[in-house]
């Protein structure tokens, strides 16, 4: 390996929207769109592959001056825990342009230009190992995202686009100012690996950690500052959800784990019982508001409240198993609501309704439609056998370790999301065939399909060898704990992990 | 003799300016005119490079940093010039005029940026703004301009009355106008506590908060930049903020830091209500002019910051923040100028749709005013943040960050109008090529700028 696979995989997405700038014809955009996003995740490929699990230190760095009069890097690398989001990030660039084939007619152009550009900005944020160069890129996020669900998402677009610009806009400055705080007591350094070898003073810990872990929890969205989460999804056009599902959300969590714990290990001990509670909350209420949506893919949005309600319970239990838990969690809950958002966007794009009343009955008439939706839906539940069963089990097993009530709480929340996932299904696969669509529908097509498949295919992956991918995160979770939270979680290193490996 | 060396490439622009002039009564062609106005401009420019030192005792002076200054003010200048060549509104009969008046007021500010002494500030600054009043009004039919133009000269000529007042005042109290010696004279407890001084002082501060329209002394500001003609608000929105933040920055900073702490106190006071004011007035403006005038009072709120500081590091800071500034800003009245009734926001609404690159320049230069990544204005405004943390200022910064995020609602409604409404009213492009390309190059300039820095920051 001797070329930069991180800055190429950076580099790809941008190059191609600048080819695109100059194209006319909506199927050469699209074209290239997708063989720039699948050329992206060919090469980002070989860091599934070259990855050494046994360590926990960066790898495949590249180290160049940025802004030398303040020392600020072009530093990129990957740890155990930011490798996989860049292969999560590139494969769901290609299913979402892949969803929009013939969903998006209008200014083609542009949105195809705004998909790749989001990539480079997200893969960015999950290798950066400068707080600068990591600022810039969660900032230059906003962009492509805003004009995402703003130029072409649902009726209500504009509103939704202003609410999460300056939702995770204002999370997000106060982190700057944080982060130029830590540059100074840091000895004038945005390295992200020497700001995490600081002893901080705690008073100034607790500060700076409220600063980050805000930016951090709107973009997860915690309870309760997620109210922007359920108008961006429902209002996004499909691609856009499922790059918010699929990986937006993650960077919150991401955060945490990469800077809030690392940065500021007594703080996150003061705030870990309030997190927790938190995100107990997020998952039975997420749950409870659930429940009684109308709207299809408001349901699942708010369902996403309560999964990461999950993922973030899972990372603040500082055990190792509910830690690991959380990471594959994230995983997870980006390829099974990355994949229920594609097929609502299916069957909305034939129906345009996404009223649930609407449905029902479609059982014997779309049955590769049903085939994906039942398998997917069996996945959020968390059947034994599907990803979510693995990473809910090992969030529970850390909850139950660290606190039983915490687990008590959130079983209910497994309880839920079994209830409405299954009433969801009730209400769309059986019963009759409403009289306003019936017309409209027709089954999935081949690009559909294939659209789907890896996404089912990585289900069964994972949840049948969840110690494959467990194993990426293993070294640097372990790590993680074992430098900044030693003394408070030794306890909890348990067998447990020994048997799922 | 020797002394006239130092501030040749001044004089040789105002000669430049009376040739012009002159010639004007014979020949009446814009585009020789324009050409030789911008050859004059870069001679001024280069000239200067080779002329570091002192001069006329120490009342005036040139560094790197001098130099830069002048730079920003004379590729505004440039842009303005290229910008206006075929703005027909403005007639050929008095195209000679207004190139001659852009050249003085560019004489104005490079005599402002090189000066150390009051008396010299105060002449730069006289000539700066009588030329800028007569170019305010110079759609002289249109009322809205005679307005703009009127406002700016009776606030002005206050201001200026002002700050003369001020430094005999402060002469009267140091016995000396140059920024050294009062520096020096501060020494003394006598000086320091003698009201006399301190009246000066706070005159000086109140000149420079009209004429660089700090709240709450920004009345002129909406009214000027919407009723002058397009080019000559982006000309007055860059060029004389560059001249002013950085020759009253040095008197500040330069002769004031032996006292600094009350200054500083006021300074602070007048940052708060300049970023706030702004950019809550800024928010509900539906002329664009006005809402980038206003935007634009904000952002001399933040540079405030690089003064606040006090120190060189601030400064620099406030250079680096000025040529972004320059960058987006004539950007921005760059699009406002190409459209046919530009200054209405309604002319906006779906503008993608008709001119999907021009929309997207337009979006590029919001993005950039707001501050997000990866634009020059994020990384003006993370140098400017980074000095004023480092000067003690947290707190300060948190106000400006949570002014920014104020600003992206206003900065991401014109966004909102162009990418998410229909349009109400026909847009049109009214310029040429020539123009459109020079927008453009800035655009892209506003992208490398914010993607490379190290190109600018040193």
């Amino acid at each position: 390996m001797n070329y930069p696979i991180l800055s190429l995989t950076l580099l790809v997405p941008v190059i191609g929207a600048i080819l695109i700038l100059f194209m006319k014809n909506s199927t050469l955009i699209k074209s290239t769109a997708m063989v720039v996003a699948l050329i992206d995740f060919f090469i980002s490929l070989p860091l599934w592959f070259l990855f050494d699990k046994g360590s926990h230190a960066m790898q495949f760095v590249e180290i160049h001056p940025w802004i030398p009069l303040i020392n600020a890097q072009y530093a990129v690398g990957v740890d155990g825990i930011s490798v996989l989001f860049v292969l999560l990030s590139t494969i769901i660039t290609v299913i979402s342009i892949s969803v929009s084939w013939k969903a998006i007619n209008k200014k083609v152009k542009e949105f195809f230009i705004m998909i790749l550009l989001m990539e480079t900005s997200m893969i960015g944020v999950f290798v950066s190992l400068d707080l600068l160069l990591f600022y810039a890129f969660w900032e230059a996020m906003l962009v492509p995202m805003f004009l995402l669900i703003g130029v072409w998402g649902g009726p209500n677009r504009v509103y939704a686009s202003i609410k999460f610009v300056l939702f995770t806009f204002a999370g997000s400055v106060l982190m700057l100012v944080s982060i130029l705080v830590l540059y100074f007591t840091g000895g004038h350094t945005f390295n992200i690996l020497e700001l995490t070898k600081l002893n901080l003073p705690v008073n100034m810990q607790i500060f700076l950690f409220i600063a980050f872990t805000l930016a951090f929890a709107v973009k997860v969205p915690m309870f309760p500052l997620h109210t922007w989460l359920p108008d961006a999804h429902t209002e996004a056009p499909t691609a856009g959800s499922v790059i918010l599902a699929g990986v937006l959300l993650k960077l919150g969590a991401y955060g945490f784990l990469r800077f809030s714990m690392p940065f500021f290990p007594e703080a996150t001990m003061i705030f870990l019982g309030l997190l927790q509670v938190l995100s107990v909350v997020a998952i039975v209420y997420g749950a409870f508001v659930t429940l009684k949506q109308t709207d299809l893919k408001r349901l699942i949005a708010y369902s996403s409240v309560s999964h990461m309600g999950f993922i973030t319970l899972g990372l603040f239990t500082l055990t190792q198993i509910g830690m690991l838990g959380g990471i594959l969690q994230m995983i997870n809950h980006g390829i099974v609501t990355g994949a229920l958002f594609c097929l609502v966007g299916m069957i909305y794009e034939r129906t345009h309704t996404r009223q649930i009343s609407d449905y029902g009955g479609l059982k014997p008439t779309l049955p590769i439609f049903i085939l994906f939706y039942t398998f997917f839906t069996l996945a959020a539940i968390g059947l034994p056998g599907t990803n979510s069963f693995m990473g809910e089990f090992l969030i529970l097993c850390g909850a139950f370790l660290r606190y039983v009530p915490l687990g008590a709480f959130a079983v209910i929340g497994v309880l839920l999301g079994t209830t409405y996932m299954i009433w969801l299904y009730y209400r769309v696969a059986y019963g009759n065939l409403n009289e306003k669509i019936k017309d409209l529908i027709y089954d999935l097509g081949p690009r559909e399909i294939i659209t789907l498949i890896p996404l089912l295919l990585l289900v069964l992956y994972i949840g049948f060898q969840p110690d494959v991918f467990t194993s990426y995160m293993q070294a640097s979770v372990s790590n993680l704990i074992a430098t900044k939270f030693s003394s408070a979680m030794a306890v909890h290193t348990l067998p447990l992990v020994g048997w799922i490996r | 003799m020797m002394t006239f060396k130092i501030i040749a490439p001044e004089l040789f622009l105002v000669a430049c300016s009376i040739f012009i002039f002159l010639s004007a009564l014979f020949v009446k062609n814009r585009k020789t005119f324009s050409i030789f106005a911008i050859l004059g401009l870069l001679i001024t420019g280069v000239w200067k490079y080779s002329l570091y030192g002192r001069g006329f005792g120490l009342s005036f002076s040139v560094d790197p940093f001098d130099v830069l200054g002048s730079w920003i003010i004379i590729l505004i200048a440039i842009y303005v010039i290229l910008i206006s060549i075929d703005d027909l509104v403005i007639p050929d009969t008095s195209y000679g005029e207004y190139l001659t008046l852009i050249l003085t007021s560019v004489v104005g500010m490079l005599f402002m940026i090189g000066s150390r002494d009051l008396i010299v500030l105060y002449l730069g600054l006289e000539t700066l703004s009588l030329s800028l009043y007569i170019l305010c009004s110079f759609y002289r039919r249109d009322e809205l301009s005679s307005e703009a133009g009127l406002k700016y000269y009776l606030m002005g000529t206050v201001a200026t009355a002002i700050l003369l007042y001020g430094i005999a005042l402060i002469y009267g109290a140091t016995g000396t106008t140059n920024f050294y010696e009062i520096a020096k004279s501060l020494s003394t407890a006598k000086v320091v506590s003698d009201p006399m001084f301190i009246a000066g002082v706070i005159a000086v501060i109140v000149t420079f908060s009209f004429k660089s329209s700090v709240i709450p002394f920004h009345a002129w500001t909406p009214d000027t930049y919407q009723g002058a003609p397009t080019p000559i608000t982006a000309f007055l929105a860059t060029a004389p903020k560059t001249a002013l933040l950085l020759a009253f920055g040095r008197f500040f900073v330069g002769s004031l830091i032996p006292i600094w702490v009350e200054p500083k106190t006021a300074f602070i006071v007048l940052s708060i209500l300049t970023m706030v004011g702004g950019n809550l007035l800024a928010l509900s403006q539906n002329n664009i002019k006005r809402m980038l005038a206003f935007s634009s009072v904000s952002h001399v709120g933040y540079m405030l910051l690089g003064i606040i500081v006090g120190t060189q590091a601030g400064l620099n800071a406030i250079l680096t923040y000025l040529v972004a500034y320059a960058v987006m800003n004539l950007g921005a009245f760059g699009v406002v100028f190409m459209l046919k009734n530009g200054d209405d926001m309604n002319t906006y609404n779906g503008l993608a749709k008709r001119y999907p690159y021009l929309a997207g320049i337009m979006m590029i230069f919001m993005f950039s005013l707001a501050g997000i990544p990866p634009t020059v204005g994020f990384i003006a405004k993370f140098q400017l943040f980074l000095a004023a943390v480092n000067g003690g200022l947290t707190s300060l910064v948190i106000v400006a960050v949570l002014m920014s995020i104020t600003s992206a609602f206003y900065y991401l409604r014109v966004v909102m109008n162009m990418y998410m409404k229909e349009p109400t009213v026909e847009a049109e492009v009214v310029s040429s090529d020539f123009t459109k390309g020079l927008v453009l190059s800035l655009s892209i300039i506003v992208i490398v700028l914010g993607t490379l820095p190290s190109i600018f920051i040193h």
